[in-house]
C-alpha cells in the first residue's frame, strides 16, 4: 500500500474518532474507554507501518487529492525520510498519551470534545508533515494551532486557575499566529518567485542571497514562535501547565517540534546555506538552551519546570541545526553530517523523554492534586512504578549513558569535536567550540535541575501527609509511559540499529552524504552498543555478586537518617526545592530575574516561622512584551474621542472625506 | 431671460443662506428656507426657457408646493406641538457662521469658475450656488445643537442636491422629481416622526441629550 | 411577458400579501410567522431566476429598468438567505420577549412585520436597478424603513441610535444624490441612466466628472455601508437595535450598499481607462475602516458594538479586496459571504447571551460557553470565524486578499493589512475569551429551550463556513469569477 495515502487516511480515520468521541457517553466504561484506545491500538500499528517501511520511503513522490477550487494549485501530499523522522515519535506519543488519557480525567470532568480537540490536534500535525503544498501547510498548521489552543483552555480541573488558562491561551494563540502570519509571507515569496504554491516547484529556485536571508530570518522567527526558543517561548511555560498532562506530552513533545520541521523543511529550498545562519542558529541555540535549563532550575512548579526543559532541548536541537548549517556553509560535511545527525535523532529523542516527564508529572498531579515540588516528597513509596519511570525519563533528559537522550548528544559533541580539530578554518573552529561549551554547560545544568526534581518530589518523606488515596496510577496510564521509557532504553542501548534511518533526512538536507561518515557513524554506534552492552551485562554481575556478599554478611538495620545530634527530624526540615537551587539561581539572578520571598530569623532561638522561597521570573513576556502592548494599546485608545457621540462631528467627518478625496484626486 | 436673471436668482439663494446660518430662532430660519425653495422652485423656468416647458412647469409647481409650503408648514406645525425653546443653539457663534457664509460663498463661486470640467452648456452660477449652499447645509447640521435645526441643515442640503440635479433637468426630468419627493419624505415626514419621538423621551430638542452613546 | 417578469411580479405580489396579512385581526405572536413565510417563499421564487441567470449570462427586463447578472443573483441568494433565517429567528426573539417583558403590542409586531418586509422588498430592488436612479431612491428608501427597526422597542437610547442613524445616513444619501446625478453629468448627451448603458458607452463618458461622481457616490453610499470615517452611526444602530434587525444590519444592508458601489465601480474604472483611481479610494476607506477597528474594539464592552466594530473592520477588508482588484475582486465577493452568515451567527448568539445574562456588558458576562453550552459556544465559535481561524471561510478569503496584495507587490499593503488584522486578532480574542470562559459567579443557567429550527439554522451556517474554508465547489467559484468579472469589466449584456 502506498504509504503516502495510508497515512492521509490515519489523519482522517483519527480525526474521525474525535468526532464520533462526541456523541459517546462518558460515563459507560466501554464508551469511555473506545476512542483512546482505538487511537492508540491505530497510531502504534501505524508507528510500526512506518517503521519497516522507513527505507522504502520515496523522496519525491506525490499524492494528489483533489484539485483544489481555489487558485493556489493542487493538494498535494507526500512522504519522504525527512518527514518520516518526525512521523514516527509523533505516532508513539500519540499511542502513549492516548492511552494515558483513558483513565487520566479520574475525579475531574472530562471535557465533552476533549477527545475531538486531540484528535484534529494529531491529524492536523500529520497533515502538517505530509502538506506539499503551501496552502496545504497553512491550513494544517492552522488546525494544529486551534485544537491545541482548545485543548489549552478548556482544561477545567482547577477552578483557580481559571485565569490563568485564559491567560496561557491567549497569549498561546496571539503567538501562534502571530507565526502563521510570518509564514503566509515566507510562502508568498518563495511561491512569488517560482509561480506556484507547490513545494517541488521551490527546490533549485536560485534565490539571491538576501532574498535567501529574508526567508530564512522570516522562517525562523514564524517557526520559532511553535518551537519555542528564546525569545518566542514566552507561550510555553504557560500553556504547558495549564493543559492536561498527556495534552502537554504531546505538545512539548511534538508539537513544539513542528517548528523545527518547518525549519527544516524551509531550509531545503534555500540551499546553499549562508555562513552567519549556522552562527545564528548556535546562538539562539545555546542562549535557549541555557537560559531555558536555569529558568528550570527556578521553577518549582513541575509541569512550569518542563515546559522551560522543552525550551532547553529545542535549544540543543538548534545547536545541532546550527553546527549542522555552518559545517555545510563552511564546506565540511563530517561536521555537517554529525550535527544535522544530532539534531535529528534529538528531536525524537526529546518527544519520547519529555512526553514520559510529563505523564510522570501528571500522574503525580493527578494522585496528589498539586504540582508543587515544595509540596510533594517522599512519592517512591507511594507511586513507585511511576517514580522509577520518571527517574528514567530524567536521566535521559540528563543526557547520561544507557538512554536516548546521551546518543543525540554525543553526535553533536562528536560533531563538534571534528570542528575543533580541523580547525583549519577560524571561525568553524569557533563555533564548534562553543557549540561544545554550551552542551556541556546545558547538560551540567539539567542534571542538577533533575537531581532537584527527584530529591524532592521522589525521595525524602512527605512533607504533609498524603491522604490514603495517594497511590499508584491505574495500570492503563501506566502503559503510556512504560511505552515510551522502553522507546527510551531502546534508542539508548541499540543506537547501532536506529541510526540508519537518519542518513534518509541528513541526505535530503546535504545532498547524499559521504559513504565514509556513514560508515563512521555505524562504527561509533555500534562500539558504544557494544561499550554499553558490555558495561550492563558487567555492572549486573557485580551488582548481583556484592550485593549477596553483603546481605550474607551484614544484617539490615532500619534507622532515623542522620540528624546532626537534632532528635526530632521533621519532614518540614528537608531540603527544599528553592534551597537546593538557590546556590546556582543565585549566580544567575540578573538573567533569572529572581525573586524570594524570605523570612528567615538569625536569632539564637528562632521562631517557627522561618520560610524561604524563590522563583525566577521570565521577563520577556512581563518587562518587554507586554508594556509594549499596553504602549500600544493606549496610543490607540488616544483616539477614541473620535466616537464622540456627537451628530455634528460624524457629519463634519463625512464632509471631511469627501473634501480631502476632492483635494487629492483634483489639487493635487 | 437666462443671462440677466441667472445671476441675480444665484445671489439670492447666497444671501437666503446667509439669513439661515445667521437667524437665531427656528422660525426665522424656516422663514429663510422658505425663501430659498421659492427661489430654486423658478430656477428651472430660467435655465431651461423653452425646452420641455411641460416639465418644467411640474417642477416649478412641485417646488413650490413642497419646498414653498408643505414642509415648512410641517416643520412649524411640529415646532409648535411640541412647544421647545425656539433658540437654534449654536455651537459656533452667529457674527463667525455670517462670515462662514461669506467665505464658502466666495469659494465656490471661485472654484467653480477655476476648475473646467464641466461641459460647455453648463451655467457657473448656479452651480456655484449649488456649492455654497451645500457649505451652509453641512454647516447647520454640524454647528447647531437642535434637532430641528439639523433637520433644516439637511434640507439646505437637499436644495443644494436639487439645484445640482437642475443640471440633468432636460435629459431626466424624472431625477429632479425624485430628489425633491426626497425633501418630502425623508426630510420631513421621517425627521418630524423622529423629532416628536425624541421629545417624548427626552422631553427637549437639544443635541445634548442626544450624545449618550459614545465609543 | 417572459417568465422572468412573471415571477417578478409574483415576488412583489408575494411582499404585498405579507403586507396586507400584517393588517388583518390577529394574536401578536401570529404576526410573527408572516415574514418568516413571505421570505421562504421569495427565496424559492428566486430560484428559478438564479438558475436562468446562471445559465443565459445578463439579461434585464422591464425596459431595462432591471438587471439580472451573476454579481446581483449573488447578492440576492445571500440578502434572501439572510432574511430567511434571521425571520426565523425572530419569531423565538419576540415571543420570548412578548412571554417574559409583554411590554410588546399587537400594533408593535404589525408595525415591525411590514416594516421588516418593505425593508427586504427594497433592498432586493437596489440589488435588481439597473437604473441608477433607482437604485438610489430604493438605498433611500431602505434607510427610512430601517430607521423605524431601530426603535423596536423605544427607549432613550434607541431613538439617540436611530437619530444618529437618520441624520448621518440621510447626509450621506444626499450625496448620493449627488454623484447619481454627477454621473448622468459624466454621461454628457447620451441621457444614459443605465448601468448597461453607461458601460456600453464608457469610452463617450467625462473622465474627471466621473471620478467626481464615483467620490460622491463613494461618500454616500459607503456612509450606508459603514466605511470609515462615515460609520459613525453603525456601532449605535447596531447595539441598540433588537437583534434580529442588527443581524440584517450587518449581514445584508452594509453589503447592498457596497453592491452600490459596485456597480459605480465598474463604471468609473471603464471610463478612466483602468488606472486605478477610484480603486485607490477604496483602498484608502478600506484602511481607515480597519484602524478605526483596531482603535475601538479594544475599547468595547457592550457585546453587540463590539460585533458592530467588527463589521466596520470586515467592510473595510472587502474595500481593501476591492480596491486591490484582479483577484482582490474575488477574494472580496467571497468575504461578503463569509462575513454575512458567520456575523449573523454571532448576532444570534450574541443576542442570546445578553438575553439569558441581562447584560450587554461584556464585563459582567462571565463563562458564556459553560453556563449556556449551545448559544456560548456557537458565540465563541462564531468570534473565532471572525476573527480568520483556519480552516474557516474568512481565513481563506483574507488570506486570498494578502496573497493577491503581496503578488502585486504592494508590500505596504500587505504589511499593514496583516498588522491591522493581527492587532484586531488579539483584542476580539481578549473580548471573546473574557466572556465565553472564566468562572461563572452569577447561577445563570439556559432557560431558553433552543428550538430545533435554530439549531440547524446554526449547524448548517458553522458547517458551510467550514467546508467553505476548506473547498469552494465548482459553480460557486465559477459565479464568484463572473461577479468579480462584472465588477471588473462591467456588465455587457
Amino acid at each position: 500500500m502506498n504509504t503516502i495515502l495510508f497515512f492521509t487516511i490515519y489523519s482522517g480515520v483519527i480525526a474521525f474518532i474525535g468526532l464520533v468521541s462526541l456523541f459517546l457517553n462518558n460515563k459507560k466504561a466501554i464508551q469511555k474507554a473506545s476512542p483512546p484506545l482505538s487511537i492508540f491500538i491505530i497510531s502504534l500499528l501505524s508507528a510500526a507501518y512506518i517503521i519497516l517501511n522507513f527505507t522504502k520511503l520515496k523522496p519525491n513522490a506525490i499524492l494528489e487529492l483533489l484539485n483544489w477550487e481555489i487558485p493556489f494549485g493542487k493538494l498535494q501530499f507526500g512522504l519522504d525520510s525527512l518527514s518520516g523522522l518526525f512521523l514516527i515519535p509523533l505516532l508513539i506519543l500519540t499511542a502513549a498519551t492516548s492511552i494515558y488519557g483513558w483513565k487520566y480525567f479520574g475525579q475531574h470532568k472530562q471535557e465533552k470534545g476533549h477527545w475531538l480537540y486531540f484528535t484534529v490536534l494529531v491529524s492536523g500535525m500529520v497533515l502538517v508533515i505530509l502538506s506539499r503544498n503551501a496552502i496545504a501547510f497553512i491550513f494544517s498548521w492552522e488546525i494544529m494551532s486551534v485544537s491545541s489552543f482548545f485543548l489549552v483552555i478548556t482544561d477545567k480541573t482547577n477552578e483557580k486557575t481559571n485565569e490563568k488558562t485564559m491567560r496561557a491561551g491567549l497569549i498561546y494563540f496571539v503567538t501562534a499566529h502571530f507565526g502563521a502570519a510570518l509564514l503566509f509571507i515566507v510562502f508568498f515569496i518563495l511561491s512569488n518567485s517560482s509561480g506556484s504554491f507547490e513545494f517541488a516547484s521551490w527546490h533549485n529556485l536560485q534565490l539571491s542571497p538576501f532574498k535567501s536571508s529574508l526567508i530564512f530570518i522570516l522562517a525562523l522567527i514564524a517557526f520559532g514562535t511553535k518551537a519555542g526558543f528564546m525569545p518566542f517561548h514566552i507561550w510555553l511555560p504557560l500553556a504547558h501547565p495549564a493543559a492536561p498532562s498527556h495534552v502537554s506530552a504531546l505538545m512539548s513533545g511534538i508539537m513544539i517540534k513542528m517548528g523545527i520541521y518547518g525549519l527544516f523543511r524551509i531550509l531545503t529550498f534555500i540551499s546553499p546555506y549562508q555562513a552567519w545562519w549556522g552562527m545564528l542558529l548556535i546562538i539562539i541555540g545555546s542562549v535557549s538552551g541555557i537560559l531555558g535549563v536555569l529558568f528550570a532550575i527556578g521553577q518549582h512548579d513541575i509541569k512550569k519546570l518542563l515546559a522551560y526543559h522543552s525550551v532547553e532541548n529545542i535549544g540543543i536541537i538548534m545547536l545541532g541545526l546550527g553546527i549542522g548549517v555552518s559545517g555545510s556553509a563552511y564546506g565540511y560535511p563530517l561536521i555537517a553530517f554529525f550535527g544535522f545527525a544530532g539534531a535529528l535523532l534529538h528531536v525524537i529523542n526529546h518527544a519520547m523523554f519529555k512526553g514520559l516527564l510529563f505523564l510522570g508529572a501528571g500522574a503525580i498531579i493527578r494522585q496528589t492534586n498539586t504540582g508543587e515540588l515544595d509540596k510533594l516528597g517522599g512519592l517512591i513509596k507511594r507511586m513507585p512504578v511511576t517514580s522509577v519511570l520518571f527517574i528514567v525519563g530524567s536521566i535521559a533528559i540528563a543526557g547520561l549513558p544507557f538512554f536516548n537522550g546521551f546518543i543525540s548528544e554525543l553526535l553533536i559533541y562528536l560533531s563538534s569535536l571534528f570542528g575543533i580539530i580541523d580547525s583549519s578554518n577560524i571561525p568553524m573552529a569557533f563555533l564548534a567550540v562553543s557549540t561544545g561549551a554550551s552542551l556541556a554547560l546545558i547538560g551540567g545544568l539539567a542534571l542538577a535541575c533533575f537531581t532537584k526534581v527527584i530529591g524532592t518530589a521522589l525521595l525524602g518523606t512527605e512533607r504533609e501527609q498524603f491522604p490514603e488515596t495517594v497511590s499508584e496510577v491505574p495500570g492503563s496510564m501506566l502503559a503510556g509511559m512504560i511505552l515510551l521509557a522502553l522507546v527510551c532504553i531502546t534508542i539508548g542501548m541499540g543506537s547501532y540499529f536506529i541510526v540508519p534511518i537518519l542518513t534518509g533526512p541528513i541526505s535530503i538536507m546535504t545532498g547524499s552524504p559521504n559513504f565514509l561518515n556513514v560508515t563512521l557513524m555505524m562504527n561509533i554506534t555500534k562500539t558504544l552498543t557494544i561499550v554499553l552492552f558490555s558495561i550492563l551485562v558487567l555492572g549486573l554481575i557485580i551488582a548481583l555478586i556484592l550485593k549477596s556478599i553483603i546481605k550474607k554478611n551484614k544484617p539490615v538495620k532500619i534507622v532515623n537518617t542522620w540528624d546532626c545530634g537534632y532528635s526530632a527530624p521533621k519532614a518540614s526540615m528537608q531540603y527544599t526545592a528553592s534551597s537546593f537551587a538557590e546556590p546556582i539561581t543565585d549566580y544567575f539572578s540578573i538573567p533569572l530575574n529572581i525573586s524570594k520571598k524570605e523570612n528567615v530569623d538569625s536569632a539564637f532561638f528562632p521562631n517557627n516561622k522561618w520560610h524561604f522561597h524563590s522563583q525566577a521570573n521570565d521577563w520577556i513576556l512581563t518587562k518587554i512584551l507586554e508594556p509594549f502592548i499596553l504602549l500600544i494599546g493606549r496610543f490607540f485608545s488616544s483616539f477614541k474621542w473620535l466616537q464622540n457621540g456627537r451628530s455634528g462631528f460624524y457629519v463634519l467627518y463625512i464632509a471631511i472625506a469627501i473634501l480631502f478625496l476632492i483635494v487629492w484626486k483634483f489639487f493635487i | 431671460m437666462k443671462e440677466n436673471l441667472l445671476p441675480w436668482i444665484s445671489l439670492a439663494i447666497v444671501l437666503s443662506n446667509l439669513y439661515i446660518v445667521s437667524s437665531s430662532r427656528l422660525t426665522y430660519q424656516i422663514r429663510g428656507v422658505v425663501v430659498q425653495g421659492l427661489l430654486l422652485s423658478i430656477l428651472p423656468l430660467i435655465l431651461f426657457p423653452g425646452e420641455d416647458f411641460i416639465h418644467m412647469i411640474i417642477l416649478f409647481v412641485m417646488g413650490v408646493a413642497i419646498k414653498g409650503i408643505i414642509v415648512p408648514k410641517y416643520l412649524l406645525k411640529t415646532i409648535q406641538d411640541v412647544r421647545v425653546e425656539r433658540e437654534v443653539h449654536p455651537l459656533i457663534g452667529y457674527s463667525f457662521s455670517l462670515f462662514y457664509g461669506v467665505i464658502t460663498a466666495g469659494l465656490s463661486f471661485f472654484l467653480i469658475n477655476r476648475i473646467d470640467i464641466l461641459p460647455d452648456n453648463f451655467s457657473p452660477f448656479h452651480l456655484s450656488a449649488a456649492l455654497a449652499t451645500a457649505f451652509i447645509g453641512i454647516y447647520l447640521i454640524i454647528a447647531r445643537r437642535n434637532v430641528v435645526s439639523q433637520i433644516i441643515g439637511y434640507l439646505v442640503l437637499e436644495n443644494a442636491g436639487f439645484t445640482l440635479s437642475l443640471s440633468v433637468a432636460v435629459s431626466q426630468p424624472l431625477f429632479v422629481e425624485m430628489g425633491i419627493l426626497l425633501d418630502l419624505v425623508g426630510g420631513i415626514f421621517i425627521m418630524t416622526i423622529a423629532v416628536n419621538h425624541i421629545y417624548s423621551e427626552h422631553e427637549s430638542l437639544s443635541v445634548k441629550s442626544l450624545e449618550r452613546l459614545i465609543q | 411577458m417572459t417568465n422572468t417578469d412573471l415571477l417578478i411580479l409574483s415576488i412583489l405580489t408575494v411582499f404585498i400579501l405579507g403586507v396586507v396579512l400584517s393588517l388583518l385581526n390577529s394574536k401578536a405572536k401570529h404576526f410573527l410567522y408572516i415574514p418568516a413565510y413571505i421570505s421562504g417563499m421569495v427565496f424559492i421564487l428566486f430560484i428559478p431566476i438564479g438558475i436562468k441567470t446562471i445559465e443565459y449570462g445578463p439579461y434585464t427586463i422591464m425596459g431595462g429598468n432591471f438587471l439580472f447578472d451573476a454579481l446581483s443573483i449573488y447578492h440576492i441568494f445571500l440578502v434572501n438567505f439572510v432574511f430567511l433565517i434571521t425571520s426565523i429567528y425572530s419569531i423565538g426573539y419576540f415571543t420570548r420577549h412578548i412571554e417574559n417583558h409583554g411590554d410588546f403590542e399587537t400594533s408593535f409586531i404589525r408595525r415591525y412585520t411590514i416594516l421588516w418586509q418593505t425593508f427586504q422588498m427594497f433592498l432586493l430592488i437596489v440589488l435588481l436597478s439597473n437604473n441608477i436612479g433607482f437604485m438610489w431612491v430604493s438605498l433611500e428608501a431602505t434607510t427610512l424603513i430601517s430607521a423605524f427597526l431601530i426603535i423596536s422597542p423605544s427607549n432613550p437610547l434607541s431613538i439617540e441610535a436611530m437619530w444618529k442613524y437618520l441624520i448621518v445616513c440621510s447626509v450621506g444619501i444626499v450625496f448620493g444624490f449627488m454623484g447619481t446625478i454627477l454621473t448622468v453629468v459624466a454621461a454628457q448627451n447620451n441621457s444614459t441612466f443605465l448601468f448597461t448603458q453607461l458601460v456600453e458607452h464608457s469610452d463617450l463618458i467625462n473622465p474627471k466628472i466621473i471620478l467626481l461622481a464615483f467620490i460622491f457616490i463613494i461618500v454616500g453610499f459607503g456612509t450606508k455601508a459603514g466605511l470609515a470615517p462615515m460609520h459613525t452611526w453603525l456601532p449605535d444602530a447596531h447595539s441598540q437595535a433588537p437583534t434580529p434587525v442588527s443581524a440584517v444590519f450587518s449581514g445584508v444592508m452594509l453589503n447592498v450598499a457596497l453592491f452600490g458601489i459596485m456597480r459605480y465601480l465598474s463604471v468609473t474604472d471603464l471610463a478612466l481607462g483602468n488606472d486605478g483611481q477610484a480603486q485607490s479610494i477604496l483602498l484608502i476607506f478600506g484602511f481607515i475602516s480597519i484602524f478605526i477597528a483596531v482603535i475601538f474594539i479594544p475599547l468595547q464592552h457592550d457585546i453587540k458594538r463590539l460585533l458592530a466594530y467588527c463589521s466596520v473592520e470586515h467592510i473595510g477588508i472587502i474595500a481593501i479586496g476591492l480596491g486591490l482588484g484582479g483577484l482582490g475582486t474575488f477574494a472580496a465577493l467571497f468575504h461578503i459571504t463569509n462575513h454575512s452568515l458567520s456575523k449573523v451567527i454571532a448576532f444570534f448568539s450574541a443576542g442570546h447571551i445578553s438575553e439569558i445574562y441581562g447584560t450587554r456588558d461584556m464585563r459582567r458576562i462571565k463563562a458564556a460557553s459553560s453556563s449556556i453550552p449551545v448559544w456560548g459556544s456557537v458565540f465563541f465559535i462564531s468570534m473565532l470565524i471572525l476573527i480568520g481561524v483556519a480552516p474557516f471561510a474568512i481565513f481563506l478569503s483574507e488570506l486570498l486578499i494578502v496573497k493577491n496584495a503581496f503578488f502585486d507587490h504592494r508590500y505596504i499593503v500587505t504589511a499593514l493589512f496583516l498588522i491591522a488584522v493581527f492587532a484586531i486578532f488579539i483584542s476580539l480574542l481578549k473580548h471573546t475569551l473574557g466572556t465565553s470562559f472564566g468562572i461563572n459567579n452569577s447561577k445563570i443557567t439556559e432557560n431558553i429551550k433552543v428550538g430545533i429550527l435554530d439549531k440547524a439554522i446554526v449547524i448548517s451556517v458553522i458547517s458551510v463556513l467550514l467546508i467553505l474554508g476548506i473547498w469552494i465547489p465548482g459553480p460557486f467559484k465559477e459565479l464568484l469569477n463572473n461577479a468579480s468579472l462584472i465588477i471588473q469589466n462591467g456588465v455587457r449584456l
